[in-house]
């Protein structure tokens, strides 16, 4: 159990007390949220375009502030060229819509929370705008890190608004927004680099996971196994992505979150300058490589923007490298899920938890994040022109209601956060250890399974991919 | 909390000189940062390439489709080389 006190990122047990109605946990409104966004941006693809060439008539409804150059203006708004202002009050309206729904049906009012939700969308796109910045954007330095420093420094200031608190709904939007990206986990691209890839991000990813979420908890003993799980799957898989996942399906705390996402981006930016150099210098070709650092640097951005200061063939393996690991983050966030009901949070004195109390304290919304990830999946194999239609969905529509909806967390994690309270998760530096001695295992097992998978076993997949 | 006009005075002091500090950073520093040729080069080169270098998911690379689609020619191509190719022995081996 969790030692550190704190508000975690499952509020949902106190609120399901006694109702457990589909109606009454915010666990289940992020799957009908999520869901139902879902079917209508497929609906309105399937009525909308043609079987030939889907359309997203969504598109222009939904955006968020683009990227600028020395004036933040032209980030929403460049006269003659773009305009963004329609769609990013598309997803205020939207977003209120469906979060003040579901904060009405469970209890709570509908204007309290609108109100609150207009100030954090405002500090949301803030935070878009100054991730914008090309110099900013370049450097890897995600959304996710602004919205945090947002939140934090209105709550380390002037303090959260309390007519601003009824909104402030970390789980909620991230619940959702999982949901949603589960229709961008598709399954066939597991397969896109054969065996090698599949060794390389799906053999060594859960071996690098399981090792060091144990080496945190047998030998540097870390008090919170959440903190530990979030930062190892953080690490292992692919960043900012999968701490969310993982922190939703342990129920850890914000400012574990806050901490392993921080922790992360650090090293990241680090290993994006640092490893083109060290692969040049030590001459390993550019499959290898791409296929190490594929596996190896956290954030999938960074993974591309390294991999292309290598050459075309070294972006192209990376960037499918890390593609396979972001489809594992469904089958991590599921099976960390059930570790934690019938592993970590069960009485260690008492009898092994039944089914019915598995399935009470199992967070829903990972069923939905599966579903959605099966049905997309499916759609995508199956269905004449699918990639075209899933295509048409997720990027004129999911991914943008997606990103605002971690964006939103973020800002609402920090605006829950005192400087304070973070630090005291840095205690005796045990999670700094933990990251750079899981790191360090991550980069020598990818690096061996790469070599073995693209120069011994399979080296004519390699010789292909170099011509 | 009951705070002090003196104390909350404080408060929105530290916002402003914060904020004072975002408009700098990003309205002067970075701008400045920009037109540097090796910072104006790494941007038109991720531009062109189709990367997102702050993409949270792969699907948030324009370039993916295009990566994905050389790499699923090539093993359409030499499926054997990703699926069953082992090294082969010669006899004398």
């Amino acid at each position: 159990m969790s030692t550190t006190d704190g508000p975690q990122l499952d509020s949902d047990a106190s609120q399901t007390t006694g109702t457990n109605s589909l109606l009454g946990s915010e666990d289940w409104w992020a799957v009908w949220i999520g869901g139902g966004l879902l079917a209508f941006c497929l609906a309105s693809v399937l009525v909308a375009g043609s079987a030939d060439a889907p359309a997203n008539p969504l598109k222009s409804w939904l955006a968020k502030p683009g990227s600028w150059s020395s004036n933040p203006i032209d980030s929403i708004f460049v006269a003659g060229e773009s305009n963004s202002i329609q769609g990013v009050v598309g997803v205020l309206v939207v977003s209120s819509v469906a979060f003040g729904l579901g904060s009405l049906v469970m209890g709570r009012g509908f204007t309290s929370f609108a109100i609150g939700f207009c100030f954090i969308f405002l500090l949301a796109t803030l935070a878009y705008i100054l991730a914008g910045q090309k110099v900013v954007k370049s450097y890897n330095l995600e959304y996710a890190l602004w919205a945090l420093a947002v939140g934090l420094l209105i709550s380390n200031t002037i303090g959260t608004p309390s007519w601003a608190k009824p909104a402030v709904r970390t789980e909620f939007f991230i619940k959702t927004g999982l949901v949603l990206l589960g229709a961008e986990v598709l399954f066939s691209r597991l397969l896109t680099l054969g065996v090698p890839g599949i060794f390389v991000a799906w053999v060594v990813t859960p071996i690098v996971l399981v090792t060091t979420f144990w080496f945190g908890q047998k030998i540097l003993g870390i008090d919170s196994p959440s903190l530990n799980m979030v930062i190892s799957a953080d690490m292992s898989v692919c960043g900012v992505s999968a701490a969310i996942a993982t922190a939703a399906a342990c129920k850890a705390k914000k400012e574990e979150l806050s901490l392993a996402i921080g922790m992360s981006l650090s090293f990241t930016v680090v290993m994006m300058v640092l490893m083109p150099a060290v692969i040049n210098a030590m001459g390993i070709s550019q499959v290898l490589g791409g296929a190490w650092m594929g596996g190896t640097i956290d954030a999938t951005g960074a993974v591309a923007a390294a991999g292309s200061m290598l050459g075309e063939e070294a972006l192209q393996v990376a960037a499918t490298v890390k593609m396979i690991q972001n489809i594992l983050i469904g089958v991590v966030a599921f099976f960390v899920a059930v570790f934690w009901v019938v592993y970590i949070e069960r009485d260690k004195d008492g009898p092994k938890p039944s089914v019915g109390e598995i399935w009470t304290r199992f967070p829903k919304f990972i069923l939905g994040f599966v579903a959605a990830s099966i049905v997309f999946s499916c759609i995508y194999a199956s269905v004449d022109n699918g990639p075209a239609i899933v295509d048409a969905v997720i990027k004129g529509s999911t991914k943008t209601l997606r990103g605002w909806f971690f964006c939103l967390a973020f800002v609402s994690i920090g605006l829950e956060t005192n400087f304070k309270e973070l630090a005291k998760f840095f205690k005796g530096g045990k999670p700094l250890i933990l990251y750079v001695v899981g790191q360090s295992f991550n980069l020598c097992l990818t690096l061996f399974m790469a070599w073995l998978m693209f120069e011994k076993v399979f080296p004519q997949a390699a010789a292909s991919l170099g011509k | 909390m009951n705070l002090t006009s003196r104390e909350r005075g404080a408060r929105w002091q530290r916002l402003s000189l914060a904020l004072a500090a975002i408009v700098v950073i990003w309205g002067l520093v970075l701008p400045r940062l920009e037109r540097m040729p090796t910072v104006q080069a790494r941007i038109k080169h991720l531009n062109e390439n189709g990367i997102d270098p702050a993409a949270l998911f792969y699907s948030d690379h324009e370039g993916m489709g295009r990566w994905e689609a050389s790499i699923r020619e090539t093993q359409r191509q030499h499926p054997e080389a990703f699926w069953s190719q082992l090294p082969k022995r010669s006899p004398t081996e």
